[in-house]
């Protein structure tokens, strides 16, 4: 039997593509049109991955955020998640005397757990997840404060304790931009990412006559990106924490776009009943999507402690907006009107990026919450118009 | 009374009158020419097949849609629709006022006085107690609801009310209150023209039959001179004219597939049924009879509350779910996407990822088999005809049942909103499923459907099913509530 196949030309005119070209055109306006104002001040690869490097937190919360608006959640409580995180961290190791391997693996079981509470109320009481999910933030940002005492913990109130955790918090540590990994290490991670590049390109070109000549083709571009970072010299920046979220992305989008999981994930976000009538397991989906989400904002958490090294009230609570920006970006760019996790990290640093580009342009820091909330809202009447249209057509 | 009243019609002006009005939807020729005259006083009962034209008809009454050709006078016009259009979380009040310029005394405060001396009158008017008022429509009883729709269209002046299936999913003793009240408003002055299902009903109240088949009123007779039998007879002269090849009707054999015994849920049953290999068992009902929750009790998708629902061994019921755009299809997604969402297991590879060109392969080889047009499986879902997504949701259906050792699948409303060529294609798809040795039931309120295909046909009346028969061993009277 013949099937309708469609040449590599017309593949290209496809609407996956005119997606890419979104992010490409957004990317060329973005460091070309910086580039030429700024000059070697903003195209300079040191201060970008570090620009990176400040964002994990934020991004890696957007990773969760994602995986549950794929399953048609929100989870507001993701910020609060993280700031109790950060307390956890220090307080466990620095008040408790608790081993920081314990502690880390407590930590993110704690996050599990309050995942599993936004589940329970949302799937089990039918509560609607946004006031269910603003109503837990609430409680985690108590929890912090009860244990806190409302004051900064840090780790330096136990000395014993912080010489410890040198390799977690340490000027060469974990959380340090100045250690940098092996070699070895950031290669296998980045392979990784453009194994995944390589992978989406093949999975959006799916349907073109040639498929060898398309893997070869498409081979030959991740290779010759990869030559590309290494001449600019930009895996070499990357410290532990760009690491991490470079490898909880990749494992994210695998679990999204390539397992039957994924899949199911995002029926059920796209029509609840339609989903359960053809036999998905809506409800333990949702709760899965809840537990992934406080996962990864006390994944957040850890990381953001390792960075700073202190707990500050308060201290993630303000990731929670960039976050829901970049993960509604992500329906614009690199995809068509779904959520996707490359486009979330690409639309996260890309706000950042350009809040960046205005501050050494001149403007005042003070306008970043500005321009944040500026693009978010210009990003999801984007999706919004985007979706529409297509379905429609 | 009845005589008296339609010689009191004749001196009025007509509240409404329809001279040769047609109307089309694409290829389908909805109305074709109809001319009614209805006058202050008369009580007049229009009944039809489905897909007579029913519902167009009202819709251009309501001015819902405007008529392609033809004329139309109307007075003022009230539609109460089946679903009523009233919002079950506001009181009665509200209700009421809603759309309405405010009451008030004090600009821009609402007058409680006003709103309360409104309300008694409308509710006055359809012999409702005025306590009702600031009662939440939720905590109503149906005929309660259905009154107080009736009564928010007489408030807004309306001279010609048009109660659509209003009386269809509400219990006997209700149905009679109902229709005592809209006698009374006829005798003060309305004029009533009531569709409804129920023949014998109609022919108990009305002073007045028109009979729509086919977008044309194929009769217009006083009531004394039409019976259930010449009623009958003039709505299936058509729906035997369009029914598909005979095919032979299948004796069952053997233990059932699929056995419904005594199952209910809390809303509706219980229901008794058995599908066996090979057979096409039909079931109907009106809307909002309970068929659906039989269709979701049969596939499994509720629990039976009491009774039992039983199923072969290795037997996996499959399920066409009755409302296409909210609980089959992901309109965002592709052809390939909803075609596999059901059966994903299949394609898993060892490492847990999915083998993304066997998936599409397998989309593409079942498009072309179920011969979905356009047949390129990467099109987004949103883009395809009503009839093609059916097919689609056909196909997932059949995946998802490829790996079970003998099937059954309930298929609800298999051509609902589908234009007649893609009709042909699905009761051909339905007809090499039973060939096939798989058992079928089709639960569906078109009517067409069951005659074409079914091997037995079974009605749900009063939240129930207890038995089927053969087609050709249904009662005129079962016939009737058929049709």
């Amino acid at each position: 039997m013949t099937h309708p196949r469609i040449s590599i030309r017309r593949a290209i005119r496809s609407e996956a593509v005119v997606s890419s070209a979104t992010l490409v055109g957004f990317a060329v306006i973005l460091l070309g049109g910086y580039g030429l104002w700024l000059g070697g001040t903003f195209l300079n690869t040191g201060d970008r991955v570090f620009d990176v490097y400040q964002n994990v937190s934020p991004l890696l919360l957007s990773i969760g955020i994602v995986v549950a608006l794929s399953a048609g959640q929100f989870d507001l409580s993701a910020g609060s998640m993280a700031t109790m995180s950060v307390f956890l961290t220090v307080g466990l190791t620095a008040r408790q005397d608790l081993p920081l391997p314990l502690v880390l693996v407590v930590v993110l079981a704690v996050g599990v757990l309050g995942g599993l509470l936004n589940a329970f109320l949302v799937v089990g009481l039918r509560i609607n997840a946004f006031i269910a999910t603003l109503g837990t933030g609430a409680v985690f940002t108590g929890i912090s404060e009860l244990y806190s005492g409302g004051q900064t913990m840090t780790f330096t109130t136990n000395p014993a304790a912080a010489r410890a955790a040198l390799w977690f918090i340490g000027p060469s540590g974990f959380g340090s931009f100045q250690a940098k990994p092996p070699a070895v290490a950031t290669w296998l991670v980045v392979a990784g990412v453009l194994w995944c590049a390589w992978s989406a390109a093949r999975l959006h070109w799916i349907g073109v006559t040639h498929g060898r000549r398309r893997d070869l083709l498409l081979g030959a571009g991740a290779l010759g990106l990869a030559g590309l970072l290494g001449v600019l010299g930009i895996p070499a920046q990357f410290n532990w924490t760009i690491l991490v979220l470079l490898a909880a992305a990749c494992l994210a989008w695998l679990m999204l776009a390539q397992t039957a999981l994924g899949r199911a994930i995002y029926a059920t976000g796209g029509n609840p009943v339609a989903a359960r009538l053809a036999g998905i397991g809506v409800n333990r989906l949702m709760v899965l999507a809840f537990a992934v989400s406080g996962f990864f904002a006390s994944l957040a958490g850890i990381v953001l402690t390792a960075t700073q090294g202190t707990a500050v009230p308060g201290i993630a609570d303000g990731f929670l907006l960039p976050a829901y920006a970049a993960a509604f970006l992500s329906t614009v760019i690199m995809s068509s009107g779904r959520f996707h996790i490359w486009g979330t990290v690409a639309g996260g640093l890309a706000v950042v990026w350009v809040a960046q580009g205005l501050v050494i342009g001149g403007l005042p820091f003070t306008w970043t919450d500005l321009i944040n909330g500026a693009v978010l809202i210009i990003a999801v009447s984007l999706s919004t118009t985007l979706r529409r249209a297509l379905v429609a057509r | 009374m009845t005589l008296r009243s339609a010689q009191e019609g004749q001196g009025r002006a007509p509240l409404l009158s329809l001279v040769n009005v047609t109307k089309s939807f694409d290829a389908t020729q909805a109305l074709r020419g109809v001319s009614l005259t209805i006058k202050a006083g008369e009580f007049v009962g229009l009944v039809g097949p489905n897909g007579a034209g029913k519902s167009t008809l009202i819709k251009i009454l309501d001015g819902v849609y405007g008529p392609d050709g033809g004329t139309i006078t109307a007075g003022r016009v009230g539609v109460v629709h089946q679903d009523l259009g009233l919002i079950d979380s506001l009181t009665v009040t509200e209700n009421l006022r809603l759309g309405q310029p405010a009451l008030c005394s004090v600009p821009p405060l609402l007058s409680a006085v006003r709103e309360r001396d409104f309300c008694r009158e409308a509710l006055r008017a359809v012999g409702l107690r005025a306590d009702l008022a600031h009662r939440s429509v939720e905590r109503l009883s149906l005929g309660e609801r259905t009154l107080v729709a009736i009564a928010r269209t007489l408030a807004r002046g309306a001279e010609l009310i048009v109660v659509d299936e209003a009386t269809s999913t509400l219990p006997p003793r209700e149905s009679g209150w109902l229709i005592d009240t809209l006698k009374a408003r006829r005798l003060a002055g309305a004029a009533v023209l009531m569709v409804s299902h129920k023949l014998a009903e109609i022919l108990g109240c009305a002073d007045r039959c028109v009979v729509l088949v086919d977008g044309k009123l194929i009769a217009d007779e006083p009531i004394e001179r039409v019976d259930l039998a010449t009623l009958t007879r003039l709505m299936s002269r058509s729906s035997q004219q369009q029914a598909g090849p005979e095919r032979a009707c299948r004796v069952p054999a053997g233990s059932p597939l699929l056995s419904l015994a005594g199952a209910s849920t809390a809303l509706a049953g219980p229901f008794t049924l058995d599908v066996h290999a090979g057979e096409i068992v039909g079931v109907t009902g009106l809307v909002g009879s309970g068929l659906y929750e039989l269709a979701l009790l049969a596939s499994g998708r509720t629990r039976p509350a009491s009774g039992s629902v039983r199923t072969a061994a290795g037997v996996r019921v499959g399920l066409l779910p009755p409302d296409r755009s909210a609980q089959g299809s992901f309109p965002a997604e592709s052809v390939a996407w909803n075609l596999t969402i059901g059966g994903l297991r299949r394609w898993r590879t060892r490492a847990g990822t999915l083998d993304h060109p066997a998936e599409l392969g397998a989309a593409r080889a079942l498009a072309v088999e179920l011969d979905v047009r356009p047949p390129n499986v990467s099109a987004r879902m949103a883009a395809l005809s009503g009839g093609n997504q059916q097919k689609v949701l056909l196909g997932r259906m059949l995946l998802a049942q490829s790996d079970a050792q003998a099937g059954c699948v309930v298929l609800c409303e298999p051509t609902r909103g589908v234009d007649i060529g893609a009709r042909a294609d699905i009761y051909r798809l339905i007809r090499q499923l039973a060939d096939q040795g798989i058992g079928v039931l089709v639960v569906s309120s078109d009517t067409e459907d069951l005659l074409t295909l079914a091997d037995r046909v079974g009605v749900v009346e009063n939240q129930s099913c207890q038995r089927t028969w053969r087609p050709d061993e249904l009662s005129t009277e079962q016939m009737a509530s058929l049709l």
